[in-house]
């Protein structure tokens, strides 16, 4: 029944079709996409939050700019999942330093309440790599790649926070962060 | 002095401060190499598997307002007595904006032209939410493919997805019928025979969001107005068409 080829002509409602009518501010596309992505970027938001309430204020923010910028969304330079989950990290590591520095002020710093869980991380890892091609990537990062970029996209943390919670050099935290990144772009390419 | 070129990866990650942040979106400006990096980055870590979570159900609603101020729930939203200031934060106005939303008008806009969606499409479904969930759930699927319709001058849009089996019809100020009757929609095999796919009045502003049966081997679709209920086979004038 399914047939494989498109029989009736018309625009393709691709994420970026959508996203491109979201900036002409139609907001059936706007929901359409939020219902595409949502659940990945609230997952996500979860991830790096770790509190509901804040990841669904983080979704609420990030859906906003999408919303705002999706006039400026180039879907040659990058796909609507990557653009739209870049907001919401964007928006998450926001909040989670804002809720931190909050902290800070009210108490002393409480070294429990920073202390990125590494059974967390562990599952993290695991979860995000449900799909093969990008298990065997990340595979590929050396444990302390794989722990640089964990601390600095799953926790928020700042490369120089990254630096001190590994002990070594701000120099040594950004090159093993942008090494990872290096190391998965190169894989993935290479399956391709 | 920092090394901005050097601070891409970190950047991708937001593992930057504001400061850092600001010194290498500058040099973004006038690198196209860093940009390039830094799209491949971001495309990384867009396909890492996030698990997928399901937001509670009432987010959108509070999305949606926030995103686009859509004053038509927020001013049902209004209507509704204050809370005591204890219990007033954004958080707890959630399930309140869904009832809201629910009931209200939402604004509709599809395939350029923005109408109100209020009444129930009557009688296909019952309800505007409804009539919006049903055709995003067509919008949203992998083959969803949007076809300019000429129904009576208006811009209407169909949407179809064959893997669903579906097709929605979005209209906006499509004119009503005279008293008593209705559109008939009508799915024309290849050979010719037409078969009713279902029947619809407009909405308040002629708004129309329906979601019908696309049957197996449609050729096109056919839009006639009919007497009160439908007809067996087409009877009244035909007022659109959609062909594959």
């Amino acid at each position: 029944m399914t047939s494989p080829s498109r029989r009736w002509e018309g625009e393709s409602a691709s994420p970026s079709w959508l996203v491109g009518r979201v900036a002409d501010g139609d907001e059936v596309a706007f929901r359409a996409v939020y219902r595409l992505f949502a659940p990945a970027g609230y997952g996500l938001a979860l991830r790096v939050t770790r509190d509901a309430h804040l990841a669904q204020d983080v979704l609420q923010e990030a859906f906003t700019d999408v919303w705002r910028g999706a006039g400026s969304f180039d879907p040659d330079a990058a796909s609507v999942r990557a653009w739209v989950l870049m907001l919401v990290h964007r928006r998450a590591v926001d909040r989670v330093r804002r809720e931190q520095s909050e902290r800070d002020r009210s108490q002393a710093w409480a070294a429990s309440s920073h202390q990125p869980g590494h059974d967390h991380a562990a599952e993290v890892v695991e979860l995000r790599a449900e799909h093969r091609r990008v298990r065997a990537a990340l595979d590929r990062l050396s444990p302390l790649q794989r722990e640089a970029l964990r601390l600095a996209y799953d926790d928020g943390l700042t490369h120089r926070q990254v630096a001190a919670h590994l002990d070594v050099p701000l120099g040594t935290a950004k090159t093993r962060i942008r090494d990872a990144l290096r190391t998965l772009r190169a894989a993935l390419e290479d399956d391709l | 002095m920092i090394d901005n070129h050097d601070l891409v990866g970190a950047y991708a990650t937001d593992a930057l401060d504001d400061e850092e942040r600001s010194a290498v979106e500058a040099h973004l400006r006038g690198c196209a190499a860093c940009r390039d990096e830094l799209a491949a980055y971001r495309e990384v870590l867009g396909s890492l598997p996030t698990r997928a979570v399901a937001p509670p159900p009432e987010l959108e609603d509070r999305v949606v307002l926030a995103a686009t101020g859509s004053t038509t729930v927020a001013d049902a939203a209004a209507d509704r007595p204050e809370r005591p200031s204890a219990d007033r934060s954004r958080r707890r106005r959630a399930p309140m904006l869904l009832a809201a939303a629910a009931a209200a008008a939402m604004v509709f806009a599809l395939g350029g032209v923005a109408g109100r969606l209020s009444a129930p499409v009557a009688p296909v479904d019952g309800s505007g939410r409804a009539a919006v969930d049903a055709v995003l759930a067509v919008a949203t699927a992998a083959d969803a493919t949007f076809v300019p319709a000429d129904v009576m001058g208006t811009d209407a849009r169909v949407v179809i997805s064959e893997e669903m089996g579906k097709v929605a019809f979005v209209a906006t100020d499509l004119p009503t019928p005279a008293k008593g009757e209705c559109y008939q929609v009508w799915r024309v095999a290849p050979d010719g025979t037409k078969s009713s796919a279902g029947v619809f009045t407009p909405g308040a502003d002629g708004v129309v969001a329906v979601v019908l049966d696309a049957g197996a081997d449609t050729a096109s679709f056919v839009i006639t107005t009919e007497p009160p209920g439908g007809s067996k086979e087409p009877t009244g004038a035909m007022v659109g068409q959609v062909t594959a």
